[in-house]
């Protein structure tokens, strides 16, 4: 076989293993999902909040506030998946909670890089309802919550667009993940905080060119359909 | 119905409105008419209690609503409503805009499509409902806007130059609409305005607003034919304002002696409307007769010519009606005697 068709077979095969419902691949694929998820989850119930005080609550330190969330938004992941490493580990301050190489860990990590990128950008499309519009709603006789919810009815697609940038921000992530959660995979096979990402550093390392093509295909999927529905949330908001 | 009392309000160090003591009556049309950055937008927000001043009282149907917390400042407001001069809409139908006033209010769906339904004919805007906000042109835009306000049925309605982007088909349309509101129901209008044609079309009193400050209230005959400050009276169209030295009874100006009603002593500016200065016919004498020269005669309106004349060199407008540049055989280059009428005449002390 000469190296295209060793690629192309690898192709063939990396669509076998995915249709065949492999359990590896499955867990992998989970794992993926589930803590991506839960750290945009957990992300949208800290960045809204946060996003509507910064939104409608004037305060002293305001601008600071927003200029370290729009540094946090380009922390690079190894970083944070460094920092929280040295928090969760034995001698951390956290050590005692047994986080470290859990998915709970990644969850944590995640969030991190997560919540900055959806508050900066919730409150960015915040801000770009017009500000009259408040008033608008004020003089109309909506008490303050009223107003409040309105402003972030015309905000909506934007938030939308925020969060999906904020889980595609931790869906593409490999460092952090790598750092605190450990890639590691049972004994019978499953992946216990293996993702797609740091999957195929692994199998591409290893040379089993099948799985980490198994596992590209699956991540570009996620990705394209994140993309997809940013694509078409960008133009209805306009 | 709105009083205010005293009423200072800063924008950090740009003072904006100062001291401003205004009382709007139940069921008037007030028109607040200044020129654009008078302070005529935040003096209707300080109104709908949408701004903080600084000091000063805010009195709304006797109560004093100077010092309300979030919540019982809601209460007031929503007896009320601001039309800002830029219509802005939430997303959605010309329906959810107009029915939102009434959504907050938690009144009935019923009760709502009825009411928008109502407020849609009052605008002329009949069977408007599910039209796309986005797709109304500028008219129909400034008519939802107004319809949301209408919906309400405010006791006070403010409006910030609810025309001002308009042609003058779709002004009519909306003067017609403030009228109406008011014949038939009754509400309290304050309209800001910078065009003192509208002011005088569809309102019983004006308020003269110049940088932040309260030159004149009152009734518009009054505020036309005696305007108190200098300011006033060339906004209202006085556009023959001279420099002159009053002495027991006269002016004297350029070489002239002009007798006036008043006893004023020392600089003075005076003036008088072109309307009402008179053409002499020539052997007649008339009180303060001057003879000056036509520069140019042009037809400002379709029954109006103004003339620009000179006495030696001070400019002197004189509008008279079509008929009389005929009748008199006016022409440019031509001399002819004009009468300043004593009681036409205005003073102001510099």
């Amino acid at each position: 076989m000469n190296n295209i068709e060793i690629f192309l077979d690898s192709i063939r095969r990396a669509i076998e293993l995915i249709l065949s419902g492999d359990p590896y691949v499955l867990s992998v694929t989970i794992v993926q999902l589930k803590v991506n998820l839960t750290a945009v989850m957990i992300s949208i119930l800290l960045a809204i909040p946060l996003s509507i005080i910064l939104s409608f609550k004037e305060f002293k330190g305001k601008r600071l506030v927003l200029s370290i969330l729009s540094t946090l938004m380009s922390l690079p992941p190894v970083v944070v998946g460094l920092i929280v490493f040295l928090i969760l580990s034995k001698s951390g301050p956290l050590g005692f909670l047994n986080l470290l190489f859990t998915p709970e860990a990644m969850i944590i990590a995640q969030t991190i890089l997560a919540t900055p990128i959806i508050t900066s950008m919730s409150v960015a499309s915040i801000k770009s309802v017009s500000d009259s519009l408040k008033y608008v709603a004020l003089t109309l006789g909506a008490n303050k919550y009223q107003m409040i919810l309105s402003i972030l009815n015309e905000a909506k697609y934007g938030i939308l667009v925020a969060i999906l940038a904020g889980y595609g921000r931790v869906a593409a992530e490999v460092g952090a993940i790598l750092i605190v959660g450990g890639n590691i995979v049972t004994y019978e096979g499953i992946s216990y905080t293996r993702t797609l990402t740091t999957a195929i550093t692994v199998e591409a390392s290893m040379g089993r060119l099948d799985a980490a093509i198994a596992f590209g295909l699956i991540l570009m999927l996620i990705s394209f359909i994140i993309n997809l529905t940013l694509f078409i949330l960008q133009r209805r908001s306009v | 119905m709105i009083e205010l009392i005293n009423v200072n309000k800063y924008y950090k160090d740009k003072h904006v409105l100062k001291d401003i003591n205004l009382d709007v009556k139940r069921g008037e049309i007030l028109a607040l008419l200044g020129l654009s950055g008078a302070g005529k937008t935040t003096l209707l927000k300080v109104m709908n209690l949408l701004e903080d001043i600084d000091s000063g009282k805010i009195i709304f149907d006797g109560i004093d609503v100077t010092n309300l917390n979030e919540n019982e400042k809601v209460k007031y407001r929503r007896r009320m409503c601001l039309v800002f001069q830029k219509p802005e809409f939430f997303r959605g139908s010309v329906f959810d805009n107009i029915a939102y006033g009434l959504k907050v209010r938690k009144v009935s769906k019923r009760e709502i499509e009825l009411r928008v339904k109502e407020a849609l004919e009052i605008v002329g805007l009949k069977g408007y409902e599910k039209r796309n906000v986005k797709t109304l042109s500028a008219g129909e835009a400034q008519r939802v806007n107004l319809a949301r306000a209408l919906v309400i049925e405010p006791e006070v309605l403010l409006l910030d130059e609810p025309t001002s982007n308009l042609d003058p088909k779709n002004t009519e349309i909306i003067e017609n609409i403030i009228k109406t509101a008011r014949e038939e129901k009754g509400v309290t209008i304050v309209i800001a305005t910078h065009d003192q044609g509208q002011a005088l079309r569809i309102s019983d009193r004006i308020a003269i607003i110049n940088d932040g400050k309260l030159e004149q209230v009152g009734y518009k005959e009054d505020i036309l034919f005696n305007p108190r400050t200098l300011f006033v009276a060339k906004f209202l169209g006085m556009k023959n304002i001279f420099k002159g030295y009053a002495k027991n009874g006269k002016i004297f100006f350029e070489d002239l002696e002009i007798t006036v009603n008043s006893n004023i002593n020392g600089e003075v500016f005076f003036g008088i409307r072109p309307e009402d200065i008179m053409i002499v016919r020539e052997g007649r004498k008339k009180e303060n007769m001057l003879r000056v020269k036509i520069e140019r005669i042009n037809l400002i309106s379709a029954s109006i010519y103004e003339i620009e004349s000179y006495y030696k060199s001070t400019k002197i407008y004189i509008h008279v009606p079509r008929h009389v540049v005929d009748v008199m055989k006016l022409y440019k280059g031509k001399y002819i005697n004009i009468s300043l009428k004593k009681d036409s005449i205005r003073i102001f002390p510099k």
